[in-house]
């Protein structure tokens, strides 16, 4: 052998012998199960790895059949699984499930190998089998994840997308899509500049950026919607990681529009607001609820000629006329008023002196503004400078009067002469200048009404007449207004008829008189001769309505509105209509729309019309039940300053009296004559008739005599003696001292009575009683009314039940205790509850007597009473 | 007996037309007075059986006038009858207060005139 073959020789053995080594390696380290099978079918050999797929140790199957791997496996599967291998030899690999002993399938991938040596007779198999059971069983978990992460991606609220690292787009799911107006699949095609405006592509770049480096980030955006509208979302952006590192950037998108929109809303509403207040005509003062100015408007330094500085911090009273010692007091109630009441602001008109000393009329109205939560927390005041517009009502009101006067006066003596004239005082006349004097009285006469009409709808329309309201009958009223009308009645030979009638309503009698009589006038007018005019009114609900029925032409459908208009007429060819004003309907519908009516008219061609209106109807059981004849206590308040008025009528109302104010000495006395108030309150320093001259003159006269006056001035008594006063208030007024001096006031009318009793009969009886004892009666159906009486005057004697809708008897005698001015008030207890001596000891003030209804006989309430003023009698003198 | 009424009204044509009317048509004396103050004076002086006044003058109008007449012991019992061109509701029933008997509107009928007067004064029926 050469050396050379020699050493090929020996190559090729190690070649040989380092082929088995690495055999033997990979047999006894390969994760495949290894197994040899001779030709018969008996296990030559098993690696570990066999071992640990199988179950079975080497020891335990080598030299044995291939079967001993199969002991679940019939005969017959073992002779084909064999024969499977004998006849595919070398191919595979087979997926076979595997059986094992222990119970457990494993899925085996199995592939047979024959061994051969140099192309001779098969010796047997090599089997490698691979278990797939672990591969399996994750891809099976990773398709149940996927599976569940997409149903959360198509499910989300938030939209969903992802891009990979070139910016490319690679998920969308499809809230994404809906918020972008794309299907999902097209947003993968579209590229972030159509996504996103240019001006934020930069900010969207450095997003992604920080997601590259594994930060996540969150942030608001607009997105482009494909109808090209910005979309705002906040965009949370988080790096998707794989073992290779960042792949894409998840972007998790939450659509804020609507929040966005409402921002917007709310931010041009504020400019709005801001500019409304910047350049509005009128004065806004924003101040606490104390009345602290907060801030103010340029028309509010404008109006008041204070600068900002000035009115910052100072009190708003400076815009409602109110001094020092009222202010906190009146903020308080203004407020509570506002908040619980049904007004939503509340308006005060006061004289105001600006900065500069120029005297001017300010309007000034007080709402409330709220917090979140509701409550109250500012006080918005909006004040308006009116002085032109009562310069103006004031000249109107003037010219209404003078015109009324001027115009009057040469018709006087027009109509005075044509008059005698036409009488013959002068002489007889010709027929013809007769009748051209007649013509002439006629046009004067109608001249005449139409002024009076015209300067009567001026005064009504611009409110220059107040209304008196009172109670009236209805139908006192239709009769009033049927006399009136009696002499055309005649003259047009129709008659006039009371229909049904009933009801009470709240008006100003004359008034509703000339409506009724201007309604009643027409109908006479247009009704043939002897046919029928017919008056009714009737309660319905909460007013009263009136009908005024005629048998006339009737008037077509489209007119019946039109006819309120001044100066119209159904036809004016009529010669009915020409004997009227035109204005008649006009003044009448003004009235009616005053006294919170309505007036309207049906008509049926060749029928008639009827003329309906409503007035408000006084109601039986409301504000005029019994408190009609026994009234609280009634205070003429007379200042020329409407703030004081304003704040005394407050503090009095809460106190159990009726309030009358006026601004004047005339109107004082007026009021005084009319209503006769218990107790004048009068200031010194009035317009035109003095407070003095007030009082002079009430003094003066029979009605007013004796009502106390309580004078109210700055000037003390050394400084202005006034000798009708029985006590004098200095001012600012003090709510303590008012009301000592109202209840002194009222303890000069002689003795008077407290019934407090909710029983309305009973209250009747024991108010009859009282009053034949000479006693004044006041009632109180209620603990609180009989309170706010308790502070408007000292009754000389109090009556007592003690259940009552809101309180009991008890809980008003221990009120009753706190108040030193009521500390001796004689008291008849007259209830139905039995007492004992502990009861009746609380139920002591003054001399105190019980009377218990039903056990005691009726007279007893009488025998006590009697026994009880005696009492007092005797104590007095 | 006649008659005898005092007009007191600022308007010279007013007066002469008050005056036929009451002379002529009613048949009474008339005698005038063109101020207030000048109708004070009357009263006292001539005593009428009534007086008929005039609210809008100028110095001293209706009302004042009419509170001083009633102030005077010598002419308080003199009645008077306002005959105005100002109509105001309001104003009518607070000078009935201050002691009129009656309002009578101008422009008036000066054939109706005399009738009205009486009737306000109770001088009829």
């Amino acid at each position: 052998m050469s050396d050379a073959e020699n050493s090929s020789q020996i190559a090729k053995l190690s070649e040989d012998e380092s082929a088995r080594l690495r055999g033997a390696a990979l047999f006894s380290h390969s994760g495949d199960a290894i197994l040899d099978v001779d030709s018969s079918g008996v296990i030559t050999a098993f690696n570990p790895a066999a071992e640990r797929i199988f179950g079975y140790s080497s020891s335990s199957v080598v030299g044995r059949s291939l079967g001993v791997l199969l002991p679940r496996h019939s005969p017959n599967e073992l002779a084909e699984v064999l024969n499977r291998l004998a006849t595919n030899a070398g191919a595979g690999p087979f997926l076979v499930d595997y059986l094992r002993s222990d119970g457990e399938t494993h899925n085996l991938s199995v592939t047979a190998v024959p061994l051969t040596v140099g192309g001779s007779e098969s010796m047997g198999y090599t089997i490698i089998a691979r278990d797939l059971t672990d591969l399996r069983r994750s891809r099976a978990h990773l398709a149940a994840s996927e599976e569940r992460y997409r149903i959360m991606m198509e499910s989300a609220h938030e939209g969903i997308g992802a891009i990979d690292t070139n910016g490319k787009i690679i998920f969308a799911n499809s809230r994404l899509g809906e918020m972008l107006g794309y299907t999902p699949e097209a947003i993968k095609e579209l590229s972030l500049p159509i996504l996103f405006f240019p001006e934020d592509l930069s900010t969207i770049g450095e997003l992604v950026e920080r997601g590259l480096n594994r930060d996540t980030a969150v942030t608001e955006i607009r997105l482009r919607h494909k109808n090209g509208s910005p979309v705002w979302v906040i965009l949370s952006t988080a790096p998707f990681l794989s073992d290779e590192g960042v792949v894409s950037v998840a972007g998790f998108l939450t659509d804020i529009s609507d929040r966005k929109r409402s921002e917007t809303l709310l931010k041009s509403n504020e400019s709005l607001l801001r500019s409304y207040f910047e350049y509005v005509p009128v004065g806004i003062a924003l101040s606490t609820l104390g009345g602290v100015i907060e801030r103010v408007n340029p028309a509010l330094i404008t109006i008041s000629g204070y600068e900002s500085k000035n009115l910052l911090g100072s009190s708003l009273s400076l815009f409602l006329g109110l001094d020092e010692t009222s202010r906190l007091d009146t903020f308080t109630k203004l407020v509570e008023e506002l908040s619980t009441g049904d007004t939503p602001s509340i308006p005060f008109e006061i004289p105001f002196e600006t900065k500069d000393g120029r005297s001017i009329w300010i309007q000034v109205t007080v709402s409330l503004m709220r917090d979140e939560a509701g409550d109250p927390s500012k006080l918005v005041s909006v004040i308006r400078d009116e002085t032109q517009r009562k310069d103006a009502d004031r000249i109107k009101a003037e010219f209404v009067s003078v015109t009324s006067h001027e115009l009057r006066t040469p018709l006087t003596s027009i109509r005075g002469a044509l008059g005698l004239l036409t009488g013959g005082v002068m002489g007889e006349l010709p027929d013809s200048a007769q009748r051209m004097l007649e013509i002439a009285v006629e046009s004067t006469d109608r001249l005449i009404r139409l002024i009076n009409d015209i300067l009567d709808l001026e005064r009504l329309s611009s409110g220059n007449i107040p209304l008196a309201l009172q109670e009236c009958e209805a139908q006192t009223l239709i009769e009033r207004a049927i006399d009136e009308v009696v002499g055309i009645a005649e003259l047009a030979e129709v008659e006039t008829r009371i229909g049904t009638v009933e009801g009470k309503v709240w008006a100003d009698a004359d008034r509703v008189i000339q409506t009724l009589t201007n309604l009643i006038g027409n109908a006479i007018k247009f009704s043939p001769s002897s046919s029928v005019v017919t008056v009714s009114a009737q309660t319905e609900g909460d007013h009263v309505r009136f009908k005024v029925q005629d048998h006339g032409p009737g008037i077509p459908a489209d007119q019946l509105e039109t006819i309120f208009g001044r100066f119209q007429q159904v036809d004016a060819s009529d010669s009915r209509a020409k004997a009227g004003t035109g204005l008649g309907l006009a003044i009448s519908r003004t009235i009616v729309e005053q006294h919170g009516g309505l007036i309207w008219a049906d008509s049926a061609i060749g029928k008639g019309s009827i003329f309906n209106f409503t007035i408000p109807a006084v109601n039986d059981h409301g504000q005029q039940d019994s408190d009609e004849l026994f009234p609280d206590p009634a205070v003429l308040v007379c200042d020329d300053d409407f703030a004081i008025r304003e704040v005394v009528r407050t503090m009095l109302e809460n106190s159990g009296f009726r309030v009358w104010t006026a601004a004047n000495g005339e109107e004082a006395l007026a009021i005084a004559r009319h209503r006769t108030p218990d107790v004048i309150l009068l200031d010194l320093l009035l317009p035109g008739m003095s407070g003095r001259d007030t009082a002079l003159a009430l003094s003066d006269e029979d009605e007013t005599r004796d009502i106390p006056i309580v004078v109210l001035s700055v000037l003390t008594s050394a400084q202005m003696p006034v000798e009708h006063a029985m006590s004098r208030l200095e001012k600012p007024i003090e709510e303590d001292a008012l009301m000592k001096a109202l209840r002194a006031g009222l303890g000069a009318h002689g003795r008077q009575a407290l019934v407090v009793e909710d029983d309305p009969q009973l209250t009747q009886v024991l108010a009859t009683i009282l009053s034949h004892h000479g006693l004044t009666v006041r009632t109180a159906h209620t603990g609180e009314a009989a309170k706010r009486l308790g502070r408007s005057f000292v009754p000389d004697l109090l009556v007592l039940d003690l259940s009552l809708p809101d309180c009991d008897g008890f809980s008003i005698i221990e009120w009753m205790r706190q108040q030193e001015w009521l500390n001796d008030v004689p008291v008849l207890v007259y209830t139905a509850w039995e007492l004992n001596e502990a009861d009746q000891e609380r139920l002591r003030l003054g001399e105190t007597r019980f009377v218990v209804k039903c056990q005691a006989p009726p007279e007893m309430f009488e025998t006590t009473l009697s026994e009880l003023l005696d009492w007092e009698k005797k104590n007095l003198q | 007996m006649t008659k005898r009424i005092l007009i007191i009204d600022d308007e010279e044509l007013i007066r002469e037309i008050v005056e036929l009317s009451l002379s002529k048509v009613g048949g009474w004396q008339v005698i005038e007075a063109s101020s207030g103050d000048e109708g004070l004076r009357k009263a006292v002086t001539e005593q009428p059986d009534a007086i008929l006044l005039d609210v809008m003058m100028p110095v001293l109008d209706g009302p004042s006038t009419l509170k001083r007449l009633k102030a005077d012991p010598i002419s308080k019992n003199i009645p008077v009858v306002f005959l105005t061109a100002k109509a105001r509701q309001s104003d009518q029933s607070l000078w009935l207060e201050l002691g009129a008997v009656g309002v009578l509107v101008k422009p008036f009928d000066p054939m109706l005139l005399p009738s009205q007067v009486a009737r306000a004064l109770g001088w009829l029926d």
